[in-house]
């Protein structure tokens, strides 16, 4: 079963990475534009006359907006790192690395803003079923 | 006089073309709960045009954005409450909705289209429900769309439309905002539109045990029930929001892996930390097969005692997912591809 696994996952990769124009992190040959050439400075929507890598040649939008180099498509998508989050398996590493507090779900506290009225808010909804339910018009 | 009023209400808007029959049945939570999910898309699309107007698009803003909207914003907390629970309770009654249509056959000749369009409606919910995860730009968010991106990139030329390469200078959290507001919305309006019109032209299906035809109740009865469902639904959102915060985390620490994802999604992290590229093959595997659920099964049973195989498929598909939930949501990422 391993092996199959093993054979379907190779076949896979390859055919992700290597059989599709633009798998994986595959570099293209560096185009020569002969003609004019189109920078993505000028203009948001020039476009290279061939197909090429648009993150190779531009420096002003890179996937650096959104994330660190090498971070658009890593080997691993979930590539452990050594870094800390509080009460994660690795909470004892080292302190100096940045710490990350997990997101939770959180009682409300009677002192958001507003408080009142969204009880309020839920109260009538509450009337307004309650009303539906005992009086039921229409059904 | 009401009654006059109501009279020419009813001339003018054509009420009385919603007098049409349909089975008594249809009024009852199981064959209701396509009705109370669109009630929770309402309060979904109201409370998100609301919540449009104090998010800022843009990577360095957004999570600050909606902290100030949640911490600042008079009754911004209970805004972004409501839309978080309506999207859990979507969730939640759409699968049933799902599972009653599988368990009572109703997906069966002449209903297949209709399965189909469904089975649309719900990849569009869930990508609906993937994208305004990722808005809110905390550490969750900017992990689920890591994993995203990575995906896009592994399709190749079919995944570049889902990449930052496709549309250089727009942030990608711009575009996901454009299709979480605009371009999803409008396909999945349109889907449920379509979804009701057959539901109308072939009628609800029929009690699968049924021996007889159903006694009839005209549509707008059927109306009047689903109002006081719709209703139950908002107070149960309600009430969520009042009680329970949905998470918001701070600005996300690029290149770092530490969060799980939400329980809609956590049994793909369970299914990745046993083989990686589960990412890229279970979504299409999962879809297609419930696509080819009305061609497969060609049986012409709708009660379930009838439908062994059919109800072994569904029990085993319920469990495999309630299990890998489970598991993705205690265990800790330990694969490696």
């Amino acid at each position: 079963m391993r092996k199959y696994t093993l054979f379907i996952t190779v076949i896979f990769i390859f055919i992700a990475q290597n059989a599709m124009a633009h798998g994986g992190h595959k570099k293209e040959p560096t185009s020569v534009v002969v003609a004019e050439e189109p920078s993505s400075i000028d203009s948001m929507y020039a476009t290279p006359e061939e197909e090429s890598d648009p993150l190779e040649n531009s420096d002003l939008f890179s996937p650096k907006d959104l994330f660190m180099e090498g971070e658009i498509a890593p080997a691993e998508p979930n590539k452990k790192t050594d870094m800390k989050m509080e009460g994660s398996h690795n909470e004892h590493d080292d302190p100096n690395m940045p710490k990350v507090v997990s997101a939770k779900h959180k009682t409300v506290e009677t002192s958001a803003k507003g408080y009142g009225i969204a009880a309020g808010i839920t109260l009538f909804a509450g009337l307004v079923f309650a009303g539906l339910t005992f009086i039921r018009p229409g059904e | 006089m009401a009654n006059g009023l109501t009279k020419i209400l009813e001339d003018r808007l054509g009420i009385h073309l919603l007098e049409y029959d349909i089975p008594e049945h249809s009024n009852s939570i199981k064959y209701s709960l396509g009705g109370m999910t669109l009630s929770s898309f309402g309060v979904l699309v109201i409370s998100g045009i609301l919540l449009a107007q104090f998010f800022i698009p843009d990577p360095e803003r957004a999570n600050r954005s909606v902290h100030y909207l949640v911490d600042q914003v008079y009754l911004g907390w209970y805004l972004r409450g409501i839309h978080f629970w309506a999207g859990e309770v979507l969730t939640v009654t759409m699968i049933l909705h799902a599972i009653r249509v599988f368990f009572t056959a109703s997906y069966k000749n002449p209903r297949e289209i209709n399965w189909l369009i469904g089975i649309g409606i719900m990849v569009i919910m869930v990508t609906l429900l993937f994208t305004g995860t990722v808005l809110k730009w905390d550490q969750e968010a900017y992990e689920a769309l890591a994993h995203f991106l990575w995906v896009a990139e592994k399709m190749g030329p079919f995944g570049l439309p889902l990449t930052e390469a496709f549309a250089q200078g727009v942030p990608l959290l711009n575009r996901i905002y454009m299709a979480h507001i605009s371009l999803l919305p409008i396909i999945v309006i349109v889907m449920i539109g379509l979804h009701l019109f057959y539901i109308k032209y072939h009628k609800l299906s029929q009690l699968p045990d049924a021996t007889k035809p159903a006694k009839n109740i005209p549509f707008t009865q059927h109306m009047a029930y689903l109002r006081r469902a719709g209703s139950g639904i908002l107070l149960l959102i309600c009430l969520l929001a009042l009680t329970i915060a949905p998470p918001l985390g701070e600005e996300p620490v690029l290149g770092l892996e530490v969060t799980k994802p939400p329980w809609q999604f956590v049994w793909i992290y369970a299914l990745e930390n046993v083989w990686v590229p589960s990412l890229i093959v279970a979504p299409p595997i999962i879809i297609g097969f419930l696509l080819a659920i009305p061609i497969v099964d060609q049986n012409k049973e709708h009660y379930w005692k009838r439908r062994p195989l059919a109800i072994a498929v569904l029990v085993g598909f319920i469990l495999i997912f309630a299990a890998l939930i489970i598991w993705g949501s205690v265990t800790t990422m330990t694969h490696s591809m």
